[in-house]
């Protein structure tokens, strides 16, 4: 028994979908995969130039009729207008594919399409348990109805719309309604419930303003019905579904991510001026939040907004496109970094062709997480300074564990991983040593249970350079009867060195991926993270350090969410309102982190905002999911929709509230930080949880 | 010693000595509550028998010999099928942990929240509470004893309920019974008392049930319950809740009762739109109106007792 080496059949599959989505014997993930369920796959075609859009979308569209795959009207109509707008002879569709039937079929079919030069699946998502029947609303699809619309064309006063996206969201909320003619009136124009058992739409079931309101008013003019009642009855929770997973109750606990992010974004008292923003809502499916490294969520995001595009133009008559701010209060501790990935390209294209008008993103907590780390080249080369690191996995850990090494190459570099790495299980025999190739794994089995794996892969990088990753994925060393498994627990010893001429300066970069569990859902992950002999958890006066030590590998600065280095969005960090410090768990960013294309500068937040009250009261308060209610909030996930709202409250666009920033941090008092926690500065500017006013006569 | 020391020579007794009259409810001003209780609940519980069927698996309160709540017990394939409403809804308990722990023992304190009783302002209101309520309680031990039904954890052993599952039946759900009875006889004191003056007193019998509804749910989330039998006590605790009232109040008009008839294998969750609809007199599935009606006893100390307590709300 040892480590053994073998080619990766997909140079470019993503570890993940191995791990959480395979069903192959390799197949490690918590969950059983059922059958019956549909998982969502990014396809990405390139067409030939000059192409008939009309003609391939149609043939495209077949598709239906002839494999079990099926898409949403929304995701069509951004394939089409992508395709039609972008100049790049390119565009993405959204698939949903059942189980079982291979997405292979789909990609033989599809490359048979006249004019399709080449189309592969690049990532796959969270399965959901059923589509619809429904078709898609091709009738809309001609050319005439494509050509005259261009959304960067705007005259006179554009409408403004707020987009909700996430796991468990208060819709109900008074917070999230206005008073109409018959009572309270629901501000969500429309909400998409992704994971909810098709009505008449194709994925999940879509809920429309008078659905909404008229249950509203019911509960209210109700004396049997009680608020929790609306989401049991429309659907939006059910208790019955036999494969009803833990954290499906979503909007039934008392305190909810989605309602506390919606109500700092767009919540109002009912009454005010403000209530008059609408909102379009996604209920993200609770299997795509349920791993919190990120990955089964992103075609979610990703079809959510194409879904909020198309219902902000659909409620325009398809003449103009609203003024849309979404807030995005997901984080990853892993990643590339750069901006390439697929949500952060996502955001930044959506904000470059003006489909979206501001997306705020969160920085991320991780600062004290023990889970970055980077050697720089110096460091790999010098045999005097200790590169080792401890990976401690925790024990009771029911989901896999991943943890991700990168390095930045000249892409003539010799096909290998540009430093040696080396694993070393508690009480197991090292991984191979030398430099690992890439498109190759090395597995580590026990009586042929494959317990942990590397897998060595290339990404292209910025400006002809390439990108190479190792990810290390560890199997849980729990299963979900508690009972432990092969894998052990404890100490990984991860060990680097002999970096190669053409490594860059600035080396490697460690990251532990987000593997904890989040709350609601049944126990599964426990985060695992970084040891070495130098790192301070605490300073020597008992206080969280600011700093990162020296000569310690682990760091605290670099640890930036990925999706926070996105170029277009403002990426938001996160302070103490009492006096002004940096919040003990607000991320950071470093010089060495990926340099984006354009402007050759190192991802930073933009600015920071007041997420915590004060140090004896390091929360913020926001709606319970209950109309009336409050709850503690914590962390870059409320300071982000907090800049939100403070932009659209001052009408400012993201360099103005750079500018703001930077006038405040220039004026107001603040205690020294770096700048590569606050960006352009700490934004002064607070928000009250206000409880709505009864009506009049009680 | 004492005595002697002061007691003097013997005198006969003179004057005029006069007995309280027999029976009058007034007397039970003069006795300790203990004493007051026990014959209150000798009243309460007078005329009332509970009548079994083993073959069609139904138990049936009658009062003077008229049914006033029938309870036919689900079949086990019912009971299992609602299994999946405990799976979903343990995913509360971090939630509701506190209350649930509380509500182990006091259920009076959450669904009395509106009305904030006090226990020196209310003292006659507790008395009365208890004066109806646990005659109530020892019909709905005789109810479950009869019917035996298992609970949550006997049909499945990852139902793991956070609290210990109590030793008497699961149907029907004596929180329910305790909590519905509570919610129908301090709305009925309160609204009594406020008659002609005005103010929101159905607002106070709403959320007094929504309290009720919610200590119900909260015993599914704790695993101990199913929520069938939150039905079937909510309908017998509101019934003999009812029954109690009209006995104290002297209304003493025909009532009609309550029962559970056919099979309850398509029941889904508890809801109080059903609750009411049954006293209103649509039937809901299973559950309707019995045939025939009720009249209610009269019971003068009781209504001594009602008096008493409705002043502390004028």
């Amino acid at each position: 028994m040892g480590w053994e080496t073998s080619d990766l059949d997909d140079e470019t599959r993503d570890p993940y979908d191995l791990w959480y989505l395979d069903e192959g014997p390799d197949f490690t993930g918590v969950n059983a995969p059922r059958t019956d369920q549909w998982y969502p796959h990014l396809l990405s075609f390139d067409f030939a130039p000059d192409a008939n859009m009309f003609a391939i979308g149609g043939a495209v569209a077949s598709i239906r009729d002839e494999l079990e795959v099926t898409f949403t009207t929304h995701d069509f109509w951004h394939f089409i207008h992508h395709a039609l707008t972008d100049g790049e002879d390119q565009a993405e569709l959204i698939v949903f594919v059942r189980s079982g039937s291979g997405i292979h079929g789909a990609l033989d079919f599809l490359s048979g399409i006249e004019s399709i030069e080449r189309v592969v699946s690049l990532q796959r998502g969270a399965p959901v348990n059923k589509v619809g029947n429904a078709d898609p609303e091709l009738g809309w699809f001609t050319e005439e109805n494509f050509r005259r619309f261009n959304p960067r064309e705007k005259g006179g006063p554009v409408p403004r719309l707020g987009v909700v996206i996430d796991h468990a969201i208060g819709f109900a909320n008074a917070r999230f309604c206005r008073n109409g003619e018959n009572g309270r009136e629901s501000r969500f124009e429309k909400v998409w419930a992704q994971g909810a058992q098709p009505q008449s739409d194709v994925v999940g079931m879509e809920l429309d303003n008078s659905a909404l309101s008229a249950e509203i008013q019911t509960i209210d003019g109700s004396t049997t019905r009680a608020e929790s009642s609306f989401y049991t009855s429309l659907g939006l929770v059910n208790l019955t579904d036999p494969a009803f997973r833990r954290g499906d109750i979503g909007a039934l606990a008392s305190s909810s991510h989605g309602t506390q992010v919606a109500d700092v974004a767009f919540g109002a008292d009912p009454y005010s001026d403000a209530a008059a923003l609408p909102l379009l809502g996604v209920q993200l499916p609770a299997g795509t939040v349920a791993r919190t490294n990120g990955f089964l969520h992103d075609l979610y995001i990703k079809s959510a907004l194409n879904w909020a595009v198309y219902q902000g133009l659909k409620m325009n008559g398809f003449e103009m496109l609203p003024e849309i701010f979404v807030n995005h209060s997901f984080g990853a501790f892993s990643g590339r970094h750069d901006g390439a990935a697929l949500l952060e390209a996502d955001f930044d294209r959506r904000l470059q062709s003006g489909e979206i008008t501001m997306i705020t993103a969160a920085a991320g907590n991780s600062f004290q997480s023990a889970t970055h780390a980077r050697l720089t080249r110096a460091q790999l080369a010098d045999t005097s300074f200790d590169s080792d690191l401890t990976l401690v996995v925790q024990p009771d850990d029911r989901s896999s564990t991943f943890v991700q090494i990168w390095a930045d190459v000249p892409s003539q570099l010799e096909g290998e991983f540009p430093v040696s790495v080396t694993v070393t299980p508690p009480g197991k025999g090292p991984s191979r040593t030398g430099r690992m190739a890439v498109g190759t794994t090395q597995s580590l089995s026990h009586d042929r249970e494959l317990l942990a794996r590397l897998y060595c892969q290339a990404r292209s990088g910025a400006g002809g350079a390439e990108r190479r990753v190792i990810t290390l994925a560890i199997a849980p060393n729990t299963d979900a009867n508690g009972q432990p498994t092969p894998v052990p627990a404890g100490d990984w010893k991860l060990s680097f060195g002999d970096p190669a001429d053409d490594l860059a300066e600035s080396g490697i970069a460690i990251w532990v991926e987000r593997g904890d569990t989040p709350q609601g859902f049944a126990p599964a992950g426990r985060q695992a993270y970084l040891s070495h002999p130098a790192y301070q958890r605490y300073s020597s006066t008992g206080r969280l350090p600011k700093t990162d030590a020296p000569d310690c590998p682990i760091r605290r600065f670099g640890t930036l969410s990925s999706v926070g280095t996105a170029h277009l969005p403002i990426v938001v960090s996160a302070f103490r309102g009492s006096d002004g410090e940096m919040s003990d768990f607000a991320s950071a960013s470093s010089e060495i982190m990926p340099r984006d294309a354009v402007q050759n500068l190192p991802a930073q937040p933009v600015i920071a905002t007041i997420a915590e009250t004060s140090a004896t009261r390091p929360d913020m308060l926001a709606s319970g999911t209950a109309s009336g209610s409050v709850r503690m909030a914590r962390g870059t996930s409320f300071a982000a929709p907090l800049a939100l709202r403070l932009a659209m409250e001052r009408g400012l666009g993201k360099q103005e509230m750079a500018g703001r920033a930077a006038q405040d941090e220039a004026t107001k008092a603040y205690p020294q930080a770096s700048r590569y926690r606050y960006g352009h500065g700490r934004l002064a500017g607070g928000y009250t949880a206000t409880l709505p006013r009864r009506r009049a006569g009680g | 010693m004492a005595r002697d020391g002061v007691v003097g020579n013997w005198h006969d007794p003179a004057g005029q000595f006069a007995h309280f009259s027999v029976a009058d409810p007034a007397n039970l001003e003069r006795w300790d509550v203990g004493s007051r209780l026990d014959a209150l609940k000798f009243e309460a519980l007078a005329g009332m028998r509970l009548q079994t069927d083993s073959r069609t698996n139904w138990a049936s309160l009658l009062v003077d010999g008229e049914a006033l709540v029938t309870l036919n017990r689900p079949e086990p394939a019912a009971f299992a099928k609602q299994l999946s409403y405990l799976k979903a809804y343990a995913n509360l308990r971090l939630d509701r942990s506190a209350e649930i722990l509380a509500q182990v023992g006091d259920v009076l304190s959450f669904v009395s929240m509106p009305v904030s009783m006090n226990l020196q302002r209310h003292r006659w209101t507790l008395e009365l509470l208890q004066a109806m309520v646990l005659p109530i309680i020892t019909m709905e031990k005789a109810m479950k004893n009869a019917l035996a039904a298992r609970r949550p954890m006997e049909y499945s052993a990852q139902i793991q309920p956070m609290i210990t599952t109590p030793a008497h039946g699961s149907f029907p759900s004596g929180h329910a019974t305790e909590s519905f009875a509570l919610v129908e006889i301090l709305a009925a004191l309160i609204e009594a008392a406020k008659d002609g003056q005005g103010g929101p007193t159905a607002m106070y019998r709403e959320q007094m049930r929504f309290q009720a509804s919610r200590v119900a749910q909260n015993r599914v989330v704790a695993g101990v319950h199913f929520p069938v039998d939150n039905m079937a006590g909510a309908l017998m605790g509101t019934a003999l809740a009812r029954l109690m009232i009209a006995r104290a109040t002297g209304v003493l008009k025909p009532m009609t009762g309550v029962q559970i008839k056919g099979d309850l294998d398509d029941y889904g969750d508890f809801n109080l739109d059903d609750l009411t609809a049954i006293f209103n007199g649509k039937p809901q599935g299973p559950f309707e109106a019995l045939p025939e009606p009720v009249t209610p006893p009269a019971a003068p100390l009781l209504g001594h007792i009602w008096t008493l307590a409705k002043q502390e709300w004028s």
